[in-house]
């Protein structure tokens, strides 16, 4: 009998086609619609009721569907940019110069703007900057300078929350939309309900044994990343905390093997390679139960200088301490043995000190982390045998430490 | 010898030899203060008393650096490290360094992890929406803590009058590389590839007080001297830096001169002009807001792209000559934009990747070759 359809992981896989579809139909009627970095404040756009749609998002799905060649060879040949870029920016400039996916993966209408914030890489910066001028189109930048300093301090507080504002205007002038107030408290307290339910529900994991699959987890995110002012997704998480919420109840899991042992994930997912990644972890009985990548876009506040300084904070935003101290949290409360750390061809901000990162982990949790070299979309940058070689030689140190313990 | 080749072998020695120049520095019982990339407000270290000093890596592997960064970063930023983790920069009393991307970013927190409390960082954060009041008061209140930091480490006190007189000698020395950069271009025959990079680069390690005088008498002696470009490929360079010995040397070989740049380390650098008779510390802030045309600016109108076009055209170049920095992503994204405005313009463009750790250069070698014989 084929699985009635009406599940969490359906809900949350319909809302972002959703998201996209509304902004063809958007496009279609005449309204101006525009591309978003992923950690630009939604909370504008859903106040303005300005339709959006989320390239960095979309060239996951196009990544993961095995679409991305094309378009990055595009990127290098026909615009001539060098394959050292991110490759999400490559399929971006790729699909702005183009229109159209080549197998169909996710498509999603031109923009009228672009909304860019620099708080998870300043490649965004230059990216958006090139997507402006490629299309004739405005580009919105907020700037989020990267602290050095463990806190956020005032001044960035006042920096930013000026961007904000300025941001707001501006899209005012660009789409003759009217800002009002109060409906951006609605979606503010929407939003923040969002990701507070994300995280709880990304927090699952860190029951032993696990309900969830942690790569499950790589699969939702597009909702928090693309739809987190929506009330349908606010739904949607509940019923997925519900669900992992029976799970433990009645002791199952969706983690459809052992679980011999529980590692931290760190760094974005190789989306072209998220089965070949998985299957050696799922063969050795090795759940993930960590992860910042995921749960980054739960963001929570309950004051507009809370929310600016929720956007200061991101991780790739936030200084070396400050990102251990994240990793060692979730991994002290996901109880890993172990983590597999994610050398990003494609994300330079991400894993510039990553092997200090994971070296002060390691120590402070005693746990091995094992370094493997990937990257977020471009299938030419991973190697699945080094992977698998890698993935077996933490399986042993971790069986190794659990026998000598 | 003549008065100009005396003065320029000066230069060449101490370009070639930056540590004997840390060395002089520290025996005369300054202290000294590194400079990394881009755009710092070093003012503030001359003000505190202290000596410049500046760090943009150098030809060489990184093998302790590989402990922090993967292979695929900017090599400036992974040699820098290198020299800090394997006490080529001791004797710094601090570094001082911006996060204008993001292996500068990385570079930052990898530089505190490895070489720690020995030569203490100076972070300086700079703001990129820089037009708007919100900006400007961003960068007031940055600067205003980098001074504070330089204090520490130079064991000196910034004023009004010293970064004043230390504004107005910045910006004195920055007109007169300016003018060397002209006077340059138009005496290849004088001053090669090689040995105007040398006045450029020496810069970087000389009390710029000294430096500025001997620049100045170089002007003086070349602005007396014929133009001398005639049978030269005249072209500009763009990119970061052009430091690669064995591009210098093929570039003499091959009779180019360099009549301008677009190059960060070069005359991007010594385009800003600090506003004098305001309050120092605001007017290093209003130089900053008004940089504009750069990589590694925010640049919504692509105005860099323009610059270059611009600048080869306002200097009578017949090409340019891109040094790419390898990995460097804000140049990488610049760099299809600007070879398509060259030749939209009709200026033949050449891309050469660069970085400090590639040993042989004969593909650059064939590819100027080439270059030369469309010039």
């Amino acid at each position: 009998m084929a699985e009635e359809k009406t599940g969490a992981k359906y809900v949350l896989r319909a809302i972002p086609d959703k998201c996209y579809e509304e902004a063809i139909e958007a496009k279609a009627r005449g309204e101006m619609i525009g591309w978003s970095a992923s950690n630009f404040p939604q909370e504008i756009c859903t106040t303005l009721g300005i339709p959006v749609v989320y390239p960095e998002s979309q060239a996951a799905q196009i990544a993961a569907k095995r679409g991305a060649l094309p378009l990055l060879e595009h990127a290098e040949g026909d615009l001539g940019y060098s394959n050292d870029l991110c490759a999400y920016a490559r399929i971006s400039l790729a699909y702005a110069d183009v229109g159209k996916c080549p197998g169909g993966e996710r498509d999603m209408p031109l923009p009228d703007f672009v909304l860019c914030c620099n708080n998870i890489c300043n490649c965004m910066m230059k990216w958006y900057e090139n997507l402006g001028k490629q299309l004739g189109i405005p580009v919105i930048m907020i700037d989020v300078p990267y602290s050095n300093d463990y806190d956020i301090d005032g001044k960035r507080i006042a920096y930013v929350g000026a961007q904000f504002r300025a941001a707001i205007k501006q899209l005012e002038e660009i789409t003759g939309k009217t800002w009002d107030e109060e409906k951006f408290q609605e979606v503010c307290r929407r939003s923040s309900e969002c990701g507070r339910l994300w995280l709880e529900a990304a927090s699952y994991t860190n029951y032993k044994p696990s309900p969830v699959n942690g790569f499950e987890l790589f699969n939702h995110m597009a909702v928090a990343t693309v739809a987190r002012g929506r009330e349908e997704s606010v739904e949607a998480f509940r019923m997925l905390i519900d669900d992992y919420r029976s799970f433990v109840a009645n002791n199952e899991s969706n983690w459809h093997a052992p679980e011999n042992h529980r590692i931290m994930f760190e760094g974005i997912a190789c989306w072209p390679y998220l089965r070949a990644t998985l299957t050696p972890l799922k063969e050795a009985g090795v759940n993930t139960t960590a992860m910042v990548y995921g749960p980054a876009f739960g963001i929570t506040y309950n004051t507009f200088d809370e929310m600016v300084e929720a956007y200061c904070s991101v991780p790739n935003a936030v200084n070396l301490e400050r990102s251990v101290e994240l990793r060692k949290q979730v991994g002290a409360a996901g109880k890993i043995e172990g983590g597999l750390v994610h050398i990003n061809r494609s994300c330079k901000m991400w894993s510039g000190f990553s092997p200090e990162l994971a070296r002060r982990v390691s120590a402070d949790l005693n746990v091995p982390m094992v370094l493997f070299d990937g990257d977020q979309a471009d299938p030419r940058n991973f190697s699945e045998a080094q992977y698998q070689t890698r993935v077996e030689g933490l399986v042993e140190i971790m069986d190794s430490a659990r026998k000598g313990a | 010898m003549t008065a100009i080749e005396s003065m320029l072998a000066a230069f060449e020695d101490v370009a070639a030899n930056p540590h004997a120049q840390l060395q002089k520095h520290l025996d005369a019982g300054r202290r000294v203060i590194g400079v990394g990339p881009y755009y710092a407000p070093e003012e503030l270290v001359y003000a505190a008393g202290a000596v410049p000093f500046g760090v943009w890596g150098c030809m060489g592997t990184p093998n302790e650096a590989r402990k922090y960064f993967p292979p695929f970063y900017c090599s400036i930023c992974q040699m820098t490290l290198e020299m800090g983790l394997t006490g080529k920069l001791d004797g710094l009393s601090g570094y001082m360094t911006t996060a204008l991307c993001d292996t500068q970013r990385a570079a930052s927190q990898n530089w505190r992890a490895g070489v720690g409390n020995d030569i203490p960082l100076i972070f300086v954060s700079q703001p990129q929406n820089r037009t708007a009041d919100f900006g400007r008061a961003y960068v007031v209140e940055s600067y205003a803590q980098v001074a504070h930091e330089v204090e520490e480490c130079a064991h000196g006190i910034i004023d009004d009058e010293n970064l004043g007189a230390a504004i107005q000698l910045y910006n004195e020395w920055r007109a007169a590389m300016r003018e060397f950069v002209q006077l340059a271009g138009a005496h290849p025959a004088e001053v090669g590839v090689k040995g105007r990079l040398a006045v450029i680069a020496s810069g970087y390690y000389m009390d710029k007080a000294e430096h500025l005088e001997k620049v100045r008498a170089l002007n003086a002696e070349l602005a007396a001297t014929p133009a001398s470009a005639d049978g030269f490929k005249r072209v500009v360079l763009s990119g970061i830096f052009e430091d690669i010995p064995a591009i210098t040397e093929m570039l003499d070989e091959m009779g180019y001169a360099v009549v301008a740049d677009d190059l960060a380390k070069e005359s991007r650098a010594f385009a800003m002009n600090v506003p004098e008779g305001e309050q120092p510390l605001q007017a290093l802030a209003d130089a900053w807001c008004a940089l504009e045309g750069d990589s590694l600016l925010y640049d919504p109108e692509k105005l860099h792209v323009k610059s270059v076009v611009d600048v080869a055209k306002a200097s009578q170049a017949q090409g340019v000559i891109l040094l790419l920095a390898k990995f460097c992503d804000p140049e990488e994204f610049d760099a299809p934009l600007v070879k398509a405005a060259c030749q939209e313009a009709g200026i033949p463009f050449l891309q050469i990747e660069i970085d400090q750790s590639t040993e042989t250069y004969e593909q650059a070698r064939t590819q100027l070759e080439t270059f030369a014989d469309i010039l």
